[in-house]
């Protein structure tokens, strides 16, 4: 089996881009990949944990979910800080942390890294 | 078989929105953590490589610096040389030490890389 990465750079928001990262990250889970999200200038809206859409997909929950599959996820911590979000703001679980650290760890293991961000 | 190289593409200019420095940060990580990154500036991309940038000016970070510190650190950066030439701009305009290649070319710079990630935005 293999392991993909998700480098999500679209807002939870501003388009179905963080929702189609994660159906994708549900049918690689499916067939027995591994799966990296790392979320990164807008994206880390993803993973605001109290979002509450009455129409749209719930991401936090769609991650959340995920994330109890065995998703990896990780975001970027200066773009959470430029946005105010906080590690108790994020799905839990889910790591406040850097480019250099987890997406360079996610990416030199990964046998592909799949980018979304719009 | 893993991730070895990355290729950023950014196609948006500097400044008005967050692509060309947020992909230019993601190269300048991967090339400090030793990886084999590479940004490709295309279209309006090509606006971060200009020299003389002031982006004090506007209070903004510099997408010039970022690009000045992914060379010194071994990593390349690519222009286009068709969007250059677009926009009144010539080689000698840009940070020493862009590359400049035409766009055939460019597509094989892309696609010798393992992974693309392109900084684009979707608006």
């Amino acid at each position: 089996m293999g392991e993909l990465t998700i480098l999500l750079m679209a807002g939870t928001m501003m388009s179905t881009g963080p929702y189609k990262a994660l159906r994708l990250a549900e049918a690689a889970l499916e067939r027995g990949h591994r799966v990296n999200l790392f979320c990164y200038g807008e994206g880390v809206t993803a993973l605001r944990a109290k979002q509450a859409p009455k129409a749209f997909p719930n991401i936090a929950e769609m991650t959340a979910a995920l994330m109890a599959r065995g998703m990896a996820v990780a975001a970027c911590r200066t773009c959470c800080a430029a946005r105010g979000i906080e590690e108790g703001d994020v799905v839990p679980g889910a790591v406040i942390g850097s480019i250099a650290r987890e997406f360079m760890d996610f990416v030199s293991r990964s046998d592909r890294v799949l980018t979304i961000n719009a | 078989m893993p991730v070895k190289s990355l290729c950023v593409v950014v196609t948006r200019a500097p400044y008005g929105r967050e692509d060309a420095f947020g992909g230019l940060r993601l190269a300048l990580s991967g090339v400090t953590h030793g990886l084999q990154f590479t940004a490709v500036l295309r279209g309006d991309g090509v606006w971060s490589a200009l020299k003389g940038q002031r982006a004090e000016a506007i209070g903004m970070p510099s997408n010039e610096s970022v690009i000045s510190d992914i060379l010194e650190m071994g990593g390349a950066v690519w222009a286009e040389e068709g969007a250059l030439a677009a926009r009144g701009l010539s080689p000698g305009d840009l940070v020493e030490g862009v590359q400049v290649a035409p766009a055939g070319r460019l597509d094989g710079v892309i696609l010798s890389h393992d992974a693309t990630t392109p900084a684009c935005g979707g608006f």
